[in-house]
């Protein structure tokens, strides 16, 4: 008895990470928690129709396209990849997503009310100049809202940061190292949510439905067939998964 | 995504109902998780079948991540 399987071969594709056929066919996106968190995020910072928002990292404009529906708020999505952009205006041709770096963000000052990053700031090399430019861009008293990876038991972070890792795991964040840099960015912190259960069950459903990515993301292995085993080095790090909502002050 | 029904291209087949083993989604439950997986399993009663490689393997390694030890 055989399954027909049409899909492209994840291993061998010539993408970048989140290109990649594995990633762009999850259909809630790549992150915990899914869109219901992002409502979340959205209800907790308290925005009105209207406002802008913008979403860092944004991929193929999922968040964008779904706060711009059902909240009416004027979107915006940034994003290094010229694939993923393209795919999302391919299906929302007037969704406005742009291309460029965190570190360097395509906006004027003071332009929004609110920016999200929904698991990508991990994936960036210093999470510390995004956030510069995430104040720089929020108008006073704007919101800033992020999920994102953490290891619970942070004496572990050495030995995560050698393993060869591609992803947000490679990135993760000390809780106590983020509060520190958002207060030098001059944002005040208003919210902190423990969401650990959502990053497990999401977790075990990548280990069992999505061989690619648990390898690549959690195994640091991208040849098929190697990666039985998470890093032990990971299991002790206990990674995590948090919110916080933090404001321009 | 992973097809956790590669290992076999044999019949097999239910040993209380005595049909053939057709690939359907199942939904496996752990500590209040449940996860939907593509396995075998039969048509008449549900008995789902669960590779020994599978067991062992990735439902050993996301049982160890949803335990948080």
């Amino acid at each position: 008895m055989k399954t027909v399987c049409c899909r492209p071969d994840p291993y061998t594709e010539n993408r970048n990470l989140y290109e990649n056929s594995s990633f762009t066919a999850l259909p809630g996106g790549i992150r915990p928690g899914g869109i219901s968190l992002t409502e979340h995020l959205v209800e907790l910072c308290g925005f009105n129709k209207g406002d802008f928002i913008a979403d860092i990292g944004c991929g193929y404009g999922l968040t964008a396209e779904h706060l711009r529906r059902k909240y009416n708020f004027e979107t915006a999505g940034v994003d290094l990849s010229e694939f993923l952009l393209k795919a999302g205006t391919d299906r929302v041709p007037d969704l406005r997503l742009i291309k460029g770096k965190g570190e360097s963000l395509p906006f004027r000052n003071y332009s929004f009310n609110g920016v999200i990053a929904e698991c990508s700031l991990s994936v960036m090399d210093d999470p510390a100049p995004v956030l510069n430019e995430i104040f720089r861009i929020l108008k006073p008293g704007g919101k800033f809202a992020m999920s994102d990876v953490c290891l619970r038991r942070p004496e572990f972070a050495e030995s995560i940061r050698k393993l060869p890792l591609k992803g947000c795991l490679a990135g993760a964040f000390i809780y106590d190292e983020l509060v520190s840099i958002l207060a030098d960015t001059g944002f005040n912190l208003l919210v902190h949510e423990e969401h650990s259960n959502l990053w497990k069950e999401f977790v075990a459903n990548l280990i069992l439905n999505n061989d690619y990515i648990c390898d690549i993301i959690l195994c640091g292995c991208s040849v098929p067939g190697k990666s039985s085993i998470m890093m032990p080095e990971i299991v002790k790090a206990r990674p995590g998964y948090f919110s916080i909502v933090a404001e321009k002050r | 995504m992973k097809d956790n029904t590669a290992q076999s291209d044999m019949n097999i087949i239910c040993v209380k109902c005595n049909a053939v083993l057709t690939i359907g989604k199942v939904t496996l439950a752990y500590m209040g998780n449940s996860f939907p997986v593509d396995l075998y399993k039969c048509p008449q009663c549900g008995l789902v079948y669960i590779p020994e490689d599978l067991a062992l393997g990735k439902m050993n390694m996301a049982e160890k991540a949803l335990e948080d030890k």
